[in-house]
Formats: structure tokens, C-alpha cells, sequence
């Protein structure tokens, strides 16, 4: 379904993705690791369209996207749920959630999806008409990948959903995830919270410095020494 | 002093104020989007004004329609010079930007001088609106009602838009956070386009108002009150289309009411009062009236 | 890179706009070479607030240099016109005179209606040796302030005001003034002074009622005008001291506040802008001091207004035409009379002027004295036209 081929992603001079390749099959939902400037939100960016690779393919459902411009990605079904959340505070947590089906013209769908996210979250339902920005932490995360989800996407690309987050919080936004692999949406799924990542992902890729460094099935990365001492603190 | 003194100048206040606002407007909006202080905005109020003379004076068509005219002329003129000056740079910092819509401004202004002649020309108006009404010594032309009255159409139109169709709320998306607003898949380039056009077409119509009101038009008439919205625009908050508004009226009230309550010799220090307003503004809220001082996200 | 490419690309326009400023007239021979003609520069606004007095003043200073190269020049030489744009700014206006000193090596220069930009510029060719005659400025004092070679084709500010001042009080009877003055410009605060001496000396001290200030192109008049309304006496004149870019919109803006009281200015209100952007109002009773009247019978005046015509398919706008058509005719009688190109020589000559009749009266300088005494002609609206009134010598 997505397919990265030896991309090169530069900030002005700084190399930041060395010849990444990585493959998401679909239906899978494949975690990207990594410690804080390995390059994975760089990676993210780049598949949706904020950044250009300045050499290598991505490859969406068949065809390179790396020269389409980002909100022609979003119609191809692909939602990209930033890191930071960066909902639009001073907007309504509905008007949030409408944005997010910006393209989409089926209004009846909408609205069933809208139902959909206030039955993941119900707490957004109830604060419809609260500007976003008065949401708490946790809130906000649910506001976020509500509205990534009102684009109805095939893959879906987290950024650290878990970011600052308490911990009962965390457990219920990866609930939330895994529901939506289980729903057939695939996943590409960044997190810095490694064990709880690789709990719920099939496979994963380990970033460090621009380069993968490991890659493979979500159990193997968990048992692996190395990914152990460097990302589950043991 | 008396209360009709008082009154009349409120009166005019508002209507020099209805003017800045709709300009201050447009410029705060593409603020809001872009971070671009567009200098050039004056020029588009000018070239509305004479596209309003032309389709007034070569068709002899009625006022509405030269209105309505002028504000889409000048809507397509606004969306060119962003697509040609202002689109290649997208990204760059605000200074290259601002030098740029310097130089997007000086550039009409002497295209103008060539095209149009360097000299003022009269606006004449329909004679229904140079009708006066005195109540109590208070006097107000047609024309004045017609600019305190189309002003505040526009913001109620331009309020509507903004809070209620799919490209109002995109483009408070986008003032708030473009990088996220992409994301949702609104194309940026459509909206800052929308933002030219709607910005350029209230400037046409306080083009077609001063010109009116004041009965000339000139190459270089946009560059005062591009400045004064401007100005406007900062005293209410730039990026603010709230404050942009509120600003603009308190310019107009304070520049006429200052000349009015100020003994008669200061009279000709007016744009010395409009800086002395916008320091004091921003020495209390720096950030503007009803602005909001804040980080901006990447 | 294509950023860069494009920001210089407007650059370019921008400033290749910019400097379509300068234009080089020959005036009639275009294959005059340099050394066979006489050279004389001319400095005009042709660009922002000055344009409507500065653009026919110019037009009537070519209009005489392409007369004289018709009859065979002077001193057997065409002369050859070369105006540079003062484009209203001070700054442009030094610079235009530094060019066509260094540059052009001019023998004598002209330009300017206004007193600001003729002491920007006056000063350069005083410092060149090279002498300068303003056509319209008419601050009286601008030859002592620039120097010896800095000479006034107009009569000064005292004497129009004085005009206006004596046909206020003698024909139209008026007692008290209203006196609204633009305190940007250095000729709108002189005319109103001088105005005001004059007032005063007939009607007591008592006679201004109130004197209100606005600055060149505010546009905005209503705080100035509802203080004038709510005046508890009325004044029977009001003395409006502006510029050419104002006067228009401060008279309709005027009348149409319903006030009806008369009008009196100076040659700031000699501007088709007058009729043009005053409308209706400008038709009630306003009255003004210029250099000439172009209706007048007199011989040299429909001459001047009949080649003006032939020349640019339109009446002359204003008296600043005729004035820019005097001085090119005052230079050339100048160095004629010097039989010399040395702009020295030419100065003396020009000081030396007596009886020398023009379109805006006969011009003499006294010794010393570089303002010429000259005849004043009250003006009138009518019809949105010009009409003569009366002509004096205050």
C-alpha cells in the first residue's frame, strides 16, 4: 500500500533521512521508532507532502506521490495526524471535526463518521461546541485523530499520539488505534513509547540518526537486546 | 462645545472610520493567512476606484453595478499580483516579502501615473447622493449613510463567510496553523487566493466611498489610506479581521475628533495624532485591541 | 533561486518605470548636435500635488522655446529644452538641478510653482553660477534667501494677497474672515500672513474670526468645517490658503456642509482641479488672485491662448501656463540682450530687465530687487468656468 524507496530528505543543509526504504502493507499497522531527531517526523512529513524528498520514490497505492501536493494526498486517502496535535484552537471542536472531511462532498457519509468518532470519543461529542483550544492535553490528542479520521483514509500516519500524555490517557488513545487496525484502516504509527508501540503493531522499523538502523516483526523487536536497552529502558 | 458639535463629528468619524475599516480588513486577512504585510493593498483601493469611475462613465451604468463591477475587477487583480509576486516567494521570510509588496506598490502606482495621467480627476456621484439631510444642524449626505451602511453590509457578509461556508472556516484554519490546515487537505493556494479576492474587493468598495465622498481620484490615492489601514489594522490586532474593523472606526473617530475638540492650530498635525494613538495602543496592549500574541507554529 | 529571480525581476520594473521620468525635447531641430544649441533646463513637477499647475507651465514653456527656434532661434542657435520630472519632492528636485548643471551644462534654468521646491533647487544653481527663474513660485523673500542668480517671473505672495485682501474688503464688503491655511507648504502659510496684515489693517485686529490648519492632502475637511459651522458669529469671507490639490475638495466639501459664504484665495486656486473636483460648489461665489486671465482682450494674452490651442488641442489650463510662456521668452530676451551664452553674463542681463511686456503683465526688476512689480488678476467661477473680474496693482 506504501511503499518508501531510498528517500533523501534534507532541512536546508542538515541531512535528515538517509536512504530510508520501508514497505506498509495493507491492513498492517507498522510502528516507526526512534530517539527524539532520528528522523521519523521528518519521514512522516515527507510522505504527506509537507516536505519533498529529494531523491528516492513513495510509492501510495501504486503511484509516487513525492512531487503531489499535500491536499491532493489527503483526497488519495492517506491522513496524516500530527505530531503536537495542532488542533485549531480558536475553531469549535466541531468546526475541528468537519475540517478534517475538508474534501469531502458525500455529506450523509460525513455525518455517519462524525457519529463514528463521537462514539470513539464520546467526551468530543459533549464539547461539540467548545472552541478546541479549551480542551485538556488528553482531549485535544481525541480531537486530533478524530479529525484525521473525518477525512475517511485508508492509511493513516500518527506522530506521537502519546506525547505528554497521562498514562490512563496513553492507554486508551493505543485502545483507539488498535480499533482502527482492526477496522481494516492500515497504519503507520510513530512513537517514541516503543513497548506500548510494538504491542500493538505487526512489524516495526528503528530509526537512529536518518538511517534505519533494525526492522522486523513487532515480536522480534521486542525480544531484540538492542531495542531493549535502548528504547524500553531495560 | 455643543452636543450637535459632538454629534456631527461622531458622525463623520465613523464614516472616514467605515472606510479605513474595510480596508484594514483586507490587509489584516492576508496578515492573518500569510504573515505578509501587503503595502500594495492601497494600490488595489485605487485601482477599484477607477474601475468604478470607468464602468460609471464608459457604460454609464448605475452605481450598484459599478460597485459590484469594480470589487470583482479588482478581486481578479488582487489574486494576479499574488500569484505573481507573492506566490514565488511562499516561504521565504517576511522581510523579502514586505520588500516585495513595496515594490508590487510603487510598481502600480507609476503604471498608473502612465496609464492614467498623473492628474487628479473629479468622481462625480449620482445626485441622489449628494442630497443633504439637516436634523438640528446636524447635516449628512446620502452619501455619508451609504458608507456607514454598505460597510457594515460587507462585515455582516464577510462575518457570515467567515464562520459559516467551508472556505470561511479553512481560511481561519489556515490563519491559525497552515502547515495543519494542509494536512486536512484544504489547498492553501485556493485559499490565500480567496483571501486576496475577498481583501481586494472590500478595498474596491472604500475605494469607490473615498473617491466619492471626497469627489477625486488619483494614481496615488490608495497610498495614504493603505497606510492608515494599516495602522488600522495594528491598533485593533493585526491578523484580528475583528480587530482590523474596530480599529479602523477608532482611527476615523480620533483623527476627526481629535482635529474637532483640539484648538484650531493643531489641526494639520492629524497624522501626527494617528501615531501617538497607535503608540499609545500598543505602549497598553501591544498586541493590539483585540489581538492575540502568540507563537506560531511550524 | 527562482525566488531571487523573481524579486529582482520586479525590481527591474519598478525602477525601469521610475526612470521613465526624464525626457530630452529638442525642441525643434532633432538633429541639433550638442554645441549648436543653446541649452536651458527646465524643472518641473509633472508627477503628485504640483502636477496641475507645474504640467501646463511646462507646456507653455516649450510652447515659447519652439516659437523662438520657428523665428531662427537666438543668437542664431535653437535652443533646446531639457526638462527633468521634480516629481513633488524636494530630494528629486536638487537632484534634477545637479544634472542639468553637471551634466547638461545648461545656461539658464526655469521651473517650479511652488516656493519649497524652488528653494531645493534654487541653491544648486546658485552654487553652478547658473541663474534659475522660478515661474510661479512667489514667496517674496526666495531671492534673498537663495541668492543673486534666483529670480521670481510671478509677483510675490504679498502682492496677491494684498489683491484678494482689497477686492474682498472694497467689492464684496466684507468685514470678518474665516481663514483655513495648509501649514505643509511654505506659500499657504505666507499668503494667509500676508492676507491676514492686510485684513486686519482695514478691518481692525479683531476682523479674523478664526484661522484653522490642515496639511497638503489630508482629504478629510469635516472636523475643520463643523468647527467653522458651529462658529456662534459668522463670518462674512472665508480666506481658503491651499494648494492647487486641495482647493478643489475643500470647496465642495464646503458648500456642500451649506455653507454659502464667499470663497477668496490666491494663484493656488488658478487649477482646472478647482472646477473639477469642486463641482457645483466651486460656482458659488468663489473668487481668487492669479497671475493673468486668459479670457482677457489684450493682444499678447489671445496670441498665447490661440498658439496654445494649435499646440495642444486645449485652452491653456490655468495662468501657470502663460508664466512658464513668459519666462522662456524673459531668458531668451536675456541672452539676447547679453549676446553671450555665459550664464553670468545671462543673469545680468535678466537683472537688467525693464518694461519687458508678457502675457502676465509687463515685467521690470528694480535694482536689487529680483521679484518683479507686477499687475494682479482677480478671477472668478462661473459656470465652471474662469471669468475675469478685475486686474490691479496693489
Amino acid at each position: 500500500m506504501l511503499e518508501l524507496n531510498d528517500i533523501n530528505v534534507y532541512y536546508g543543509k542538515i541531512h535528515a533521512v538517509k536512504n530510508i526504504s520501508l514497505k506498509i502493507k495493507k491492513g498492517e499497522l507498522v510502528a516507526l521508532l526512534g530517539a527524539n531527531g532520528a528522523g521519523k517526523t521528518t519521514t512522516l512529513r515527507t510522505i504527506s507532502g509537507m516536505l519533498r524528498a529529494k531523491s528516492g520514490s513513495i510509492i501510495f497505492d501504486g503511484q509516487d506521490i513525492n512531487k503531489i501536493e499535500a491536499h491532493k494526498i489527503v483526497a488519495m486517502g492517506l491522513a496524516h495526524c500530527p505530531e503536537g496535535r495542532q488542533v485549531f484552537s480558536r475553531l469549535s471542536v466541531l468546526e475541528n471535526l468537519k475540517i478534517g472531511a475538508f474534501l469531502r462532498k458525500d455529506h450523509k457519509k460525513i455525518e455517519k463518521d462524525l457519529e463514528l468518532v463521537y462514539s470513539l470519543f464520546p467526551v468530543l461529542a459533549e464539547r461539540k461546541n467548545q472552541s478546541a483550544g479549551t480542551l485538556s492535553g488528553g482531549e485535544q490528542q481525541m480531537l486530533a485523530i478524530g479529525r484525521s479520521l473525518m477525512s475517511n483514509p485508508s492509511l493513516l500516519l500518527f506522530d506521537e499520539p502519546s506525547l505528554g500524555l497521562a498514562p490512563i490517557i496513553i492507554e486508551k488513545i493505543f485502545e483507539v488505534i488498535k480499533e482502527l487496525k482492526n477496522e481494516g484502516k492500515t497504519i503507520l504509527l510513530v512513537e517514541q513509547n516503543a513497548y506500548n508501540a510494538l504491542a500493538i503493531a505487526d512489524r516495526g522499523y528503528v530509526l537512529e540518526t536518518g538511517n534505519i538502523k533494525l526492522s522486523g516483526e513487532a515480536g522480534d523487536l521486542l525480544a531484540n537486546d538492542e531495542v531493549k536497552k535502548a528504547y524500553l529502558g531495560g | 462645545m455643543s452636543g450637535t458639535y459632538l454629534l456631527q463629528n461622531l458622525i463623520d468619524g465613523i464614516s472616514l472610520g467605515s472606510i479605513y475599516a474595510l480596508v484594514a480588513i483586507g490587509f489584516s486577512m492576508t496578515y492573518s493567512i500569510l504573515r505578509l504585510i501587503n503595502f500594495a493593498h492601497g494600490d488595489i483601493l485605487m485601482i477599484g476606484a477607477y474601475s468604478g469611475l470607468f464602468i460609471m462613465v464608459a457604460w454609464q451604468l448605475p452605481l450598484w453595478a459599478s460597485l459590484l463591477g469594480a470589487m470583482i475587477f479588482a478581486a481578479f487583480v488582487g489574486m494576479l499580483v499574488e500569484r505573481i509576486a507573492y506566490r514565488p516567494l511562499r516561504g521565504s521570510n517576511e522581510e523579502a516579502t514586505l520588500i516585495t509588496s513595496l515594490a508590487v506598490s510603487i510598481f502600480i502606482e507609476n503604471l498608473g501615473i502612465m496609464v492614467l495621467s498623473p492628474q487628479p480627476r473629479g468622481f462625480a456621484i449620482p445626485k441622489f447622493l449628494t442630497k443633504l439631510h439637516t436634523i438640528n444642524e446636524i447635516t449628512i449626505s446620502n452619501m455619508t449613510i451609504l458608507i456607514i451602511s454598505l460597510a457594515i453590509i460587507l462585515m455582516l457578509v464577510l462575518t457570515y463567510f467567515v464562520i459559516c461556508t467551508r472556505m470561511g472556516v479553512a481560511m481561519r484554519a489556515c490563519s491559525e496553523n497552515i502547515n495543519a490546515a494542509r494536512l486536512m487537505g484544504v489547498n492553501i493556494n485556493k485559499v490565500v487566493a480567496c483571501a486576496f479576492a475577498v481583501g481586494s474587493g472590500m478595498a474596491a468598495v472604500a475605494g469607490i466611498m473615498l473617491a466619492g465622498q471626497y469627489g477625486r481620484i488619483e494614481p496615488l490615492m490608495g497610498f495614504v489610506p493603505g497606510l492608515k489601514a494599516f495602522i488600522a489594522a495594528v491598533i485593533g490586532g493585526i491578523g484580528s479581521i475583528p480587530g482590523a474593523a474596530l480599529g479602523g472606526y477608532v482611527l476615523g473617530l480620533s483623527e476627526i475628533l481629535l482635529v474637532a475638540l483640539l484648538p484650531a492650530a493643531y489641526s494639520g498635525y492629524r497624522d501626527a495624532f494617528v501615531f501617538i494613538i497607535l503608540i499609545l495602543v500598543l505602549l497598553f496592549k501591544p498586541a493590539g485591541l483585540l489581538g492575540t500574541l502568540e507563537g506560531r507554529k511550524v | 533561486m527562482k525566488k531571487i529571480t523573481a524579486f529582482l525581476l520586479t525590481l527591474v520594473m519598478v525602477f525601469a518605470m521610475a526612470g521613465c521620468g526624464e525626457q530630452k525635447d529638442a525642441a525643434k531641430d532633432n538633429e541639433a548636435a550638442a554645441g549648436e544649441t543653446i541649452k536651458v533646463g527646465a524643472i518641473f513637477n509633472l508627477t503628485g500635488a504640483q502636477a496641475s499647475l507645474d504640467g501646463p507651465s511646462l507646456n507653455g514653456f516649450k510652447l515659447a522655446a519652439k516659437e523662438i527656434n520657428a523665428k531662427g532661434g537666438v543668437l542664431g542657435k535653437q535652443i533646446e529644452v531639457i526638462s527633468i520630472d521634480g516629481k513633488t519632492d524636494q530630494t528629486s528636485a536638487t537632484n534634477a538641478a545637479l544634472k542639468l548643471a553637471e551634466e547638461d551644462k545648461v545656461v539658464a534654468m526655469a521651473g517650479f510653482s511652488d516656493s519649497n521646491y524652488a528653494l531645493a533647487a534654487g541653491p544648486t544653481a546658485q552654487e553652478a553660477g547658473i541663474p534659475f527663474i522660478t515661474t510661479g513660485a512667489t514667496l517674496p523673500s526666495l531671492p534673498e534667501q537663495v541668492g543673486d542668480y534666483f529670480f521670481l517671473a510671478p509677483f510675490g505672495d504679498d502682492a496677491q494677497a494684498y489683491a484678494a485682501a482689497d477686492y474682498a474688503v472694497e467689492k464684496l464688503g466684507s468685514k470678518t474672515a474665516y481663514i483655513l491655511k495648509d501649514t505643509a507648504m511654505d506659500f499657504t502659510m505666507n499668503l494667509a500672513a500676508y492676507f491676514e496684515e492686510r485684513f486686519k489693517k482695514y478691518n481692525g485686529e479683531d476682523a479674523i474670526l478664526l484661522e484653522d490648519t490642515f496639511k497638503t492632502n489630508d482629504q478629510d475637511y469635516s472636523a475643520q468645517i463643523n468647527r467653522l459651522k458651529a462658529m456662534k458669529t459668522k463670518p462674512e469671507l472665508l480666506f481658503i490658503s491651499s494648494g492647487p490639490s486641495d482647493c478643489g475638495i475643500i470647496v465642495k466639501q464646503v458648500r456642500e456642509a451649506g455653507i454659502d459664504i464667499p470663497i477668496i484665495s490666491g494663484d493656488g486656486f488658478d487649477t482646472p482641479l478647482l472646477i473639477e473636483l469642486g463641482g457645483e460648489g466651486a460656482n458659488v461665489d468663489t473668487y481668487f488672485a492669479t497671475h493673468t486671465c486668459l479670457t482677457n482682450e489684450k493682444e499678447l494674452v489671445k496670441n498665447f491662448v490661440t498658439a496654445y490651442q494649435e499646440e495642444y488641442s486645449r485652452e491653456p489650463e490655468n495662468g501657470f501656463a502663460a508664466l512658464g510662456y513668459d519666462t522662456m521668452y524673459l531668458i531668451a530676451d536675456a541672452i539676447e540682450r547679453a549676446n553671450s551664452e555665459d550664464p553670468t553674463a545671462i543673469r545680468d542681463a535678466i537683472a537688467e530687465t525693464q518694461g519687458f511686456e508678457a502675457v502676465t503683465g509687463t515685467i521690470s526688476y528694480e535694482p536689487g530687487n529680483r521679484v518683479p512689480k507686477k499687475s494682479v488678476s482677480v478671477l472668478k467661477v462661473e459656470d465652471g468656468k474662469f471669468a475675469f473680474v478685475e486686474e490691479v496693482t496693489p
